[in-house]
């Protein structure tokens, strides 16, 4: 069963997983969303929580909800979601790897940066 | 949903294998007797009886099927009922129970009704059908085949359904009487667990040599005995009848007189309700009852 | 018709059940609307069971309950009729055979689905023709609820449902838990020792001690209510001055101990260590080992 840790509020934890799986296109722009039960059944969470983290999806513009449809994922969502990793890492994960490389004494040319996967 | 012929369905679902048994073991011994055993008759009775014996037999046959399936029902069905408030409990299936939209007095009065008067009537019947089989047996093993088909079943039959008739009607007004009894025993068990039939014994031992040695109201004893007495007398009745019987023909002829008889002797068993004895024994059977849907009501509490 | 059917199911005001000269509920109020998911915590013999026995009509409560519009101990058999109750899970009958309950069921209960267990039933490992006898107790336990769920009821109450069964038992339960009974008019109330497992699929909780009520609250107020801050030891001796409800450990090691406060602490206290979100079980330790806190409504 999904743990959910102390961080945060549950319903955040589920947005942030659930946007996480919209970056990686899951589902696709301009598709539907699971419904709430479906949701609340994978999860096994209230879907009351499920409905808050939804809703907040919904307040950052990443999902849109279509008249008797349901939610839906707007276009655009995944470019909004990847720039906002791309400022989170920049501003907040870059800097704190920045000090540790420099810490250990690794240089540029250390990393490899044209090496494929 | 139907909560009473479900409740009637739940005696039936718990208690079929040992009903089945209670019916079907003395049955069978007695098939097996009549069939292979080895019957004593004196010989003078037989000489008596003369032609008429296949006719006694069959008779005899069916109305002791018929009444030791209702002695053995009755007997083991008071036994049952004794522990009725507390069957549950060892279980804890009471909660169960509790948990369900059924009322308390139907609950309680259900099984009641069930075993005290439509399993021993329910007996009854099927001792009867039972024992013509044991009279077919018994009478072709005397008198051949031949004898059991020509017995007098014009008159046969009614006496039979008269007498079982009889017996039939008279449960219910037996039971009637033995209400108090049979409710504060109940009440009792529900309250003290096994100790509630003793309570109830002693009680009213201890009771009635109280109130005769000391008081000097011999009331007690003298009521427990006449509830008992006139709960016998609804089954069966006090007319005595003398029946000597040397010929087939007198043989019929006396069967013939046992659905009036019988009719006879239930009227003058219904003429004995009107007692004050018998609206007392009511009123403590009522009282008993109340005071067993109040224990079921508060969750039949300091239940194991 | 009922024409007393309301949005709330449950309502409770001063409610207070005595058994003798003890309380084993005292003088609790709360309301339970439609839709919900409730849990319903304490200790052994904080009143749990006497509560929920006093829902469906099997105690004697003083001051006000009502329950679907009816009164539980006058309208009983009506009530039932709409609710469903498990007072305990080991307490099917053990002469009968899984078919014949469900023919007593059909028979006893309107809103009782025959077809509906059996598929139910399916799912587990019970057989129609077992004994109730032969079953081990976990397979009680799932025809049981398997029993239940056939029920079409408006609220459920639950003692402890999940007591006996294995990990992949409960996860069966709580799924279906959701998908039958979360469409927002039904409400559950349930009470388990297993509140980690169970917290994330309640939308409220009913928290007793000592047959009082210390905490009525949905969980989405949890987090606006209190405030559990994560330290380091270094600082542990701030934070015990700022009286927090509990100081706990969450981890080894110097930065594993928080501490939970009713309401925010000052801000400099907030400054000491990174704010977490507070488990319910660490707030039910919190609340029903001080039991001369004051009873919280909300």
């Amino acid at each position: 069963m999904q743990t959910w840790d102390q961080r945060q509020p549950i319903y955040q934890q589920l947005a942030d997983l659930l946007a996480a799986q919209l970056l990686d296109g899951d589902p696709p722009e301009g598709q539907a969303m699971p419904s709430v039960r479906v949701l609340a059944g994978q999860y096994l969470l209230n879907p009351l929580t499920v409905n808050r983290a939804l809703q907040a999806l919904n307040d950052e513009g990443l999902l849109e909800s279509r008249r008797g449809l349901g939610l839906y994922v707007t276009a655009g969502a995944r470019e909004r979601l990847k720039a906002v990793e791309r400022r989170r890492f920049l501003e907040v994960e870059w800097p704190r790897l920045r000090e540790r490389l420099r810490r250990l004494g690794i240089g540029p040319e250390q990393l490899h940066w044209g090496d494929t996967r | 949903m139907k909560p009473i012929p479900t409740l009637i369905r739940r005696e039936w679902l718990q208690h079929r294998f040992g009903w089945s048994l209670m019916a079907g073991i003395p049955l069978g011994l007695g098939l097996l007797l009549v069939a292979f055993g080895q019957v004593q008759v004196e010989s003078d009775e037989i000489e008596q009886a003369g032609a008429a014996l296949p006719t006694m037999l069959a008779l005899a046959s069916i109305a002791a099927s018929a009444l030791l399936l209702f002695g053995i029902a009755w007997l083991t069905s008071v036994i049952l009922v004794t522990g009725l408030s507390r069957r549950d409990h060892a279980d804890r299936s009471v909660e169960f129970w509790l948990s369900l939209p059924v009322g308390h007095v139907p609950s309680l009065a259900v099984p009641l009704g069930v075993h005290l008067i439509l399993v021993p009537a329910a007996a009854l019947v099927v001792g009867l059908l039972g024992g013509v089989l044991v009279s077919l047996v018994l009478v072709t093993r005397v008198a051949g085949v031949g004898a059991w088909f020509s017995l007098p079943w014009g008159a046969l039959l009614p006496a039979t359904l008269a007498g079982a008739g009889r017996v039939l009607a008279g449960l219910p007004l037996a039971t009637l009487w033995l209400a108090p009894i049979v409710m504060a025993v109940v009440l009792f068990t529900a309250w003290f667990r096994r100790w509630g039939l003793v309570i109830v014994a002693v009680g009213i031992g201890v009771g009635s040599v109280v109130l005769e040695r000391l008081f000097g109201q011999p009331l007690l004893s003298q009521a427990v005995a006449a509830l008992a007495r006139n709960a016998g007398r609804s089954i069966v009745g006090a007319g005595r009848v003398e029946m000597g019987t040397h010929s087939p023909e007198q043989a019929e002829a006396v069967l013939r007189l046992v659905p009036g008889l019988a009719l006879a002797d239930l009227g003058h068993a219904v003429s004995l309700l009107a007692s004050p004895l018998l609206l007392g024994g009511l009123i403590v059977a009522a009282g008993c009852f109340a005071l067993l849907v109040d224990w079921r009501r508060r969750g039949a509490q300091a239940a194991g | 018709m009922n024409t007393a059917i309301t949005d709330l199911l449950v309502e409770a005001r001063a409610l207070t059940v005595r058994y003798g000269a003890k309380r084993a509920v005292d003088d609790v109020s709360f309301t339970i609307p439609k839709g919900r998911v409730v849990g319903l915590l304490g200790h052994n013999g904080a009143g749990k069971t006497t509560l929920m026995k006093a829902l469906v009509g099997l105690a004697r409560p003083e001051g006000d309950l009502r329950v679907l519009g009816l009164d539980p101990r006058r309208q009983r058999v009506q009530l039932l009729a709409s609710a469903c109750y498990i007072p305990d899970v080991a307490i099917l009958p053990r002469w009968a055979r899984v078919e014949d309950l469900i023919t007593l069921l059909s028979g006893l209960h309107p809103k009782f689905s025959a077809e509906r267990a059996r598929q139910l039933l399916r799912r587990t490992s019970v057989g129609l023709g077992d004994k109730v006898r032969t079953l081990s107790k976990g397979m009680v336990v799932q025809a049981h609820l398997a029993l239940i769920a056939a029920i079409d009821a408006r609220l459920m109450i639950l003692d402890e449902p999940t007591l006996g069964l294995d990990v992949l038992s409960r996860k069966a339960f709580y799924e279906m838990l959701i998908d039958e009974w979360c469409d927002g008019e039904r409400s559950v109330v349930i009470s388990t020792h297993q509140v980690e497992e169970i917290e994330s699929l309640l939308s409220d909780v009913l928290m007793l001690n000592e047959g009082k009520l210390v905490l009525s609250i949905s969980l989405g107020d949890i987090d606006a209510r209190f405030v559990a801050l994560s330290h380091d030891a270094a600082v542990a001796e701030q934070m015990a001055a700022a009286h927090p409800l509990l100081r706990y450990r969450t981890g080894p090691g110097p930065g594993g101990n928080a501490a939970i406060f009713d309401g925010p602490p000052p801000a400099h206290v907030q400054a000491l260590g990174q704010r977490v979100r507070p488990s319910l079980v660490d707030l039910f330790v919190a609340l029903t080992r001080r039991p001369e806190l004051d009873r919280t409504q909300f």
